[in-house]
């Protein structure tokens, strides 16, 4: 049987689920949507939008040794962080593939967490213990919230907490007798706030209370696929089976459009040889495809000009491009943006235009 | 200066017409009367610290491939729907039934296919016609159907709940003074006041921006602060625009964005256009009825009936809209007009300073011209306190936090804008006056957006596409004067 469990702010996520509409996601179950989907997403990019990140794989690793090992395990130099800031990075399997990517944050000398959307704990766990480095899993022992949208800094300065803060960096701190971990590593522009598991309800209600001038919208999962969507990113087995066998060569970085996650002058990292070796023959992109069709249409097959030339990954409706969008995986020779595909689908062909990614940029600033 | 086309107003329609045209490599210049682009998409401060957006506070849906082909959302524009709700004089309020929505969304169908009609018809040059040609009867359009039914008999057979239909009569009425009961006041469900599109983050101006940007992009030039007072012609055919500082403009197509009358009574000469012509235009029939108040709050209200972001129609029943009709038609300003009240604060923080709120009500049924005399400041004070009780029915209490509040009565909608008779809608919306036969009824005559007059295309409210949706027309404008040029009728 699924081991299913509730989040740190399930009491408080579950009153404002009144259609009790829930979504499993790494064990832990989550507010689909609390009402309106779109109107959450738009949120994000209009005023505020406050969401349960508490599903996300949180990883410690302490020891000696630790740096170094997470420096051969990730394809940035994790050695080289000072305390206090994060990196954004993958993790190859020895055949070059991906098998995960993530933000690995240095909590101090010989301490880090690495965060992630999807578990790899035996594989990393059984190779830190070859070197002397103890991990531990804290995805249970705390908890999470993302406040993403361009009034996130003033609802944290109006809850009384400096938002003065880099973006892939963290800060621990007080905040009026909690112990919380304020941190900058989303992918949509926004802050995290790391709390512990029995402090979360209280910070909740502190954020959402805060918000209230700044139309505040709590947003479920489906409105943070949303984001990722539009923002072109891929998720570990939605849009791809990461390569959790030892010489397993694909999904290569190039085909998720992950290749900015990789410092090609970081020497001695794992699966390097094989990725640099593959690099040269890589044939397949990641792009965007604006859709004519009003159904959501994951995993089709794309033609263009007659041609196989890929397949969709994730799909769905973008309530800020008033477009059905997706994600695809085509051959190199059709990635140009502006290249007409066709979209084979069960209720007939859909024409489709490849775009550049993102769809759109992050929320960014308040207009003056 | 030499065009091939110029575009009067710098609207949402004409910079969208402006954007098209320059796309599609035609020498563009936009003309604006006003300091500003944006024409009714405005947004300002009408007290410290507190914006609205003094016209309207939403456009009819911008298309989604139009939406897409501007880069609206890359632009910044993100529309935040806010969903409408009733509210009877007692506080009661209603959201839409299920049967509401699927005739709401039967009425988008048509207006889609109506403005996929507007805009084949404007892509296909018209044929010469000869002395021998005979005109092809006219297809009727999408949703003629409904040209011959009363809003409120269509919304009696198909909304069960009374009170379902009221909110689904104000959401297409609201601001406007129609008898729901006449023949043909349904197609103001084709052509809606509003249909749920959303609200802009930043006001309408922020529209306006992004699509000055995109036009300015796409290689248009655009002049503000110049009034075109006539148009040039030569041989019968657009040659042209003259300026009021003197300035003569020469261009091979014009699209005018001003409406019906104002394009033909105040940019022609009495005997340059063919008095059928004349006829017609001077005979086009201007509706209105639409007053706004803006109201600063020095705090949110306590309490509304749902969510604060939601735009409240305030609605006494039948007989309460029958007297508010009758009260304009009478030039009187009614004891309870129809009301829209929304808290656009609530969902746009950038419209109030942080704690107070910014509060707008679009009322209906008032009279452009009073039967006693001008707008008066008592008759606009008059209108503040009428918007006031009805933002009462819906937020109690709410007058006892009013810091200042702004009154934009019919005529000052016509002075800004330059709409005739303040009419947002750019006509009555009755079926001698929709699609086709806008702008002019002329079987076998150029198809709209193309005019009488040889290079003259109309675009903006009074154009066949105009009421269906915002940019639209302008976009059915450019595909027209392309069209033409493409097919050498313009030299």
């Amino acid at each position: 049987m699924m081991d299913v469990r509730a989040t740190p702010f399930h009491a408080r996520t579950a009153v404002l689920n009144p259609g009790n509409a829930w979504t499993s996601r790494n064990g832990f179950t989550l507010a689909t949507a609390y009402g309106d989907r779109d109107a959450e997403a738009l949120a994000a990019r209009t005023t505020a939008a406050m969401a349960d990140i508490s599903w996300r794989w949180r990883l410690r690793l302490e020891g000696e040794r630790a740096g170094e090992f997470l420096s051969r395990l990730c394809t940035k130099n994790v050695a080289a962080l000072s305390p206090g800031v994060a990196l954004k990075a993958l993790w190859l399997s020895d055949g070059g593939g991906v098998r995960g990517a993530g933000a690995v944050a240095r909590l101090g000398p010989a301490a880090f967490t690495l965060y992630a959307s999807a578990p790899d704990r035996e594989w990393i766990g059984s190779a830190a213990a070859r070197v002397g480095v103890a991990v531990r899993d804290v995805s249970d022992e705390d908890g999470g919230i993302a406040l993403i949208g361009p009034y996130a800094a003033q609802i944290l300065k109006a809850a009384g907490l400096d938002p003065a803060l880099e973006p892939l960096s963290f800060r621990r701190m007080s905040w009026r007798g909690l112990d919380i971990l304020l941190s900058r590593f989303g992918e949509h522009g926004g802050y995290e706030l790391w709390c512990q598991a029995e402090e979360a309800t209280v910070v909740w209600d502190r954020m959402m209370r805060a918000g209230v001038p700044f139309a505040l919208q709590p947003a479920g999962l489906a409105a943070m696929d949303v984001l990722d969507l539009e923002k072109g990113i891929v998720r570990p087995v939605r849009d791809y089976e990461p390569a959790r066998t030892g010489f397993a060569a694909g999904p290569t970085p190039a085909s998720l459009g992950l290749e900015r996650l990789i410092d090609a002058g970081h020497m001695p990292f794992n699966g390097r040889a094989a990725w640099l070796a593959a690099r040269e023959r890589e044939t397949q992109r990641l792009i965007g495809l604006a859709l004519e069709s009003q159904d959501d249409l994951p995993n089709a097959i794309l033609l263009a000009g007659g041609q196989a030339a890929g397949h969709t990954l994730a799909c769905g409706f973008s309530p800020a491009l008033r477009r059905t969008v997706a994600l695809a995986q085509v051959h190199a020779g059709f990635a140009e943006p502006g290249t007409e595909f066709t979209l084979v689908s069960p209720a007939g062909p859909v024409p489709g235009r490849g775009t550049e990614l993102p769809f759109l940029p992050d929320s960014g600033q308040i207009p003056p | 200066m030499r065009y091939d086309a110029c575009v009067i107003g710098a609207g949402a329609d004409g910079l969208t017409a402006a954007v098209a045209l320059a796309r599609a490599g035609l020498k563009t210049i936009v003309i604006e009367r006003n300091s500003q682009v944006g024409g009714r998409c405005s947004t300002r401060e009408f007290h410290p610290g507190f914006r609205a957006s003094p016209f309207c506070d939403e456009l009819p849906s911008i298309p989604p491939p139009l939406y897409w082909s501007l880069g609206l959302a890359q632009r910044g524009v993100l529309f935040v729907p806010a969903p409408a709700m009733l509210v009877d004089r007692d506080g009661i309020a209603i959201r839409l039934s299920g049967d509401a929505r699927r005739l709401l969304a039967e009425a988008a169908q048509l207006r889609q296919a109506a403005l996929a009609r507007a805009a084949a018809e404007a892509a296909k040059p018209p044929a010469r016609r000869s002395f021998f040609s005979r005109p092809a009867p006219a297809r009727p359009w999408p949703g003629e159907a409904w040209s011959e039914r009363a809003l409120s008999d269509l919304l009696g057979e198909r909304v069960a709940d009374s009170r379902a239909a009221a909110l689904v009569s104000a959401v297409a009425l609201c601001g406007r003074a129609a008898d729901s009961s006449l023949a043909g006041s349904a197609l103001n469900l084709l052509a809606p006041a509003m249909d749920g599109s959303g609200v802009p983050m930043g006001g309408l101006a922020a529209l306006a921006a992004a699509l000055e940007g995109a036009a300015r992009g796409a290689g248009a030039e655009i002049s503000c602060g110049l009034e075109v007072t006539d148009m040039r012609r030569n041989g019968g055919r657009i040659a042209g625009v003259g300026l009021a500082d003197g300035t003569q403009i020469e261009a091979r197509a014009v699209v005018s964005t001003l409406d019906m009358k104002r394009t033909f009574l105040s940019l022609f000469q009495w005997n340059e256009l063919a008095p059928a012509v004349a006829k017609q235009a001077a005979g086009f029939r201007m509706g209105g009825g639409t007053a706004r108040v803006l109201i600063a709050l020095q705090s949110p209200p306590a309490q509304a009936p749902g969510p604060e972001r939601f735009v409240y129609f305030v609605s006494g029943g039948q007989a309460e809209s029958s007297a508010a009709l009758s009260a304009c038609q009478a030039g009187t300003i009614p004891e309870a007009p129809p009301a829209a009240v929304r808290l656009v604060s609530a969902g746009d923080p950038r419209l109030a300073p942080i704690g107070a709120a910014t509060l707008t009500v679009t009322l209906g049924c008032i009279p452009f011209r009073l039967f006693d005399g001008a707008w008066t400041k008592e008759k606009r004070d008059v209108l503040q306190a009428r918007a006031l009780v009805a933002a009462d029915a819906v937020m109690p209490g709410v007058g006892t936090r009013v810091l200042a509040a702004q009154v934009i009565a019919p005529p000052d909608f016509e002075d800004a804008l330059g709409r005739s008779e303040g009419d947002l809608a750019g006509g009555d919306i009755t079926p001698d006056q929709m699609f086709a036969m806008r702008p002019f009824v002329e079987p076998g005559g150029p198809p709209p957006p193309r005019t009488p007059v040889d290079g003259l295309y109309l675009a903006g409210p009074s154009s066949a596409a105009g009421p269906l949706g915002a940019c639209v027309s302008g976009a059915v404008a450019a595909t027209a004067v392309i069209a033409d040029i493409g097919a050498g009728r313009l030299k």
